[in-house]
């Protein structure tokens, strides 16, 4: 634990008064509960004065479907850095980021100052950017002190892009994470969450195309089905008319066969009483002359 | 020719013989007319199918690459 400026303290001490040196103060031991729970009580009172529907602003930003445009806030000299910008780079599936570094102190006395200042450069900018990523690496919990302020937590539950955190926390939050749309443990977890949402949304595009190429499928299948049955209904229609000219044709035929066969029947009737009638004469006339020539 | 007119133009002829009012000249006609079509819209629905399986294959590659 890292005691800085202006921290109360509670310490136990020894006074002792020598004639020689006159008063002394000897401090025998540093109470580190009181001053964390000074941290404690500070954070606690700047997240009320936040309150009024600060705190939740940025989470409740639509974090973008497919964070690749990254504004980081972070000192250019932390491992952390060099780690999120390798773990971005190597992602396992290719996708690619494009990282812009706005330097800042992100510890000690300048921090708050230099972070609000970077964040103001991002806010002249954001149209380029998806999301803002603040980054430091792990330390104890004092040392995460200059996170605890009430114009960085006010300026980053405004800010217009959500802002994610990973200024390796263990145990406590600081007021910024609070505020913040995300906070994650280390600079890392940050990367792998936004090569995470940049992966959900590849998945959700691969299933998309899927149903899409399914549905295009199906809808070939149908027209062409469609199109078999009406040409399945022409022919259909078609022969059955065929079929009716046929038939009424075939009729007209039967009629005349008939009517021919009666006529000749008719004929052969006239014929054949004709011929009887002529034998029936000729056996006439036959008759009358043999009885003339008996006579 | 577009597909949808001359799908519109096979269904209409379907209608008008299922009425029945048509005699045997204009039967063999529209007998040609239909064949005809039947060719230009399997033939339309088959190259369709066709180009869309192209873009589908080709977007498929580069996803791969």
């Amino acid at each position: 634990m890292k005691y800085q400026d202006r921290y109360e303290i509670v310490v136990r001490r020894k006074s002792s008064f020598h004639p020689a040196y006159h008063l002394s103060f000897d401090i025998q031991w540093i109470d580190p509960n009181y001053s964390l729970g000074e941290m404690a009580r500070k954070r606690r009172e700047i997240l009320c004065r936040l309150e009024e529907g600060l705190l939740e602003r940025n989470c409740q930003r639509p974090f973008p479907l497919v964070p690749q445009r990254i504004a980081v806030v972070s000192s250019e000299h932390y491992a952390e850095w060099e780690d999120f910008l390798e773990h971005l780079r190597e992602n396992p599936y290719g996708f690619s980021f494009s990282v812009t570094l706005f330097p800042a102190f992100v510890q000690g006395e300048e921090a708050e100052s230099s972070i609000l200042e970077a964040l103001q450069d991002i806010l002249m900018e954001a149209s380029r950017f998806d999301v803002v990523v603040l980054l430091r690496g792990g330390g104890s919990r004092v040392d995460l002190s200059c996170f605890d302020s009430y114009p960085l937590g006010k300026t980053i539950a405004g800010f217009p892009l959500p802002v994610l955190t990973g200024i390796g926390h263990y145990k406590d939050r600081s007021v910024i994470d609070y505020v913040a749309h995300g906070a994650l443990k280390t600079p890392t977890a940050v990367a792998n969450f936004l090569v995470d949402r940049v992966k959900e949304f590849d998945e959700q595009l691969v299933e998309q195309y899927i149903l899409l190429r399914n549905f295009i499928q199906e809808v070939f299948e149908g027209y062409g089905v469609t199109l078999e049955d009406w040409i399945g209904r022409f022919r259909d229609c078609a022969t059955f008319l065929f079929q009716r000219e046929k038939e009424k044709t075939l009729r007209v035929e039967e009629k005349f066969i008939f009517l021919g066969q009666s006529f000749f029947e008719k004929q052969k009737m006239i014929q054949g009483e004709l011929e009887r009638a002529i034998q029936r004469e000729t056996w006439k006339y036959v008759e009358k002359e043999k009885s003339a020539l008996e006579q | 020719m577009s597909y949808e007119s001359a799908f519109q133009e096979l269904r209409g002829i379907v209608e008008e013989l299922k009425r029945g009012e048509i005699d045997i000249d204009s039967l063999a006609e529209k007998v040609k007319r239909v064949t005809f079509l039947c060719q230009f819209l399997r033939e339309r629905l088959r190259k369709t199918e066709q180009e869309v399986q192209v873009i589908f294959q080709e977007t498929e590659k580069k996803k791969l690459e």
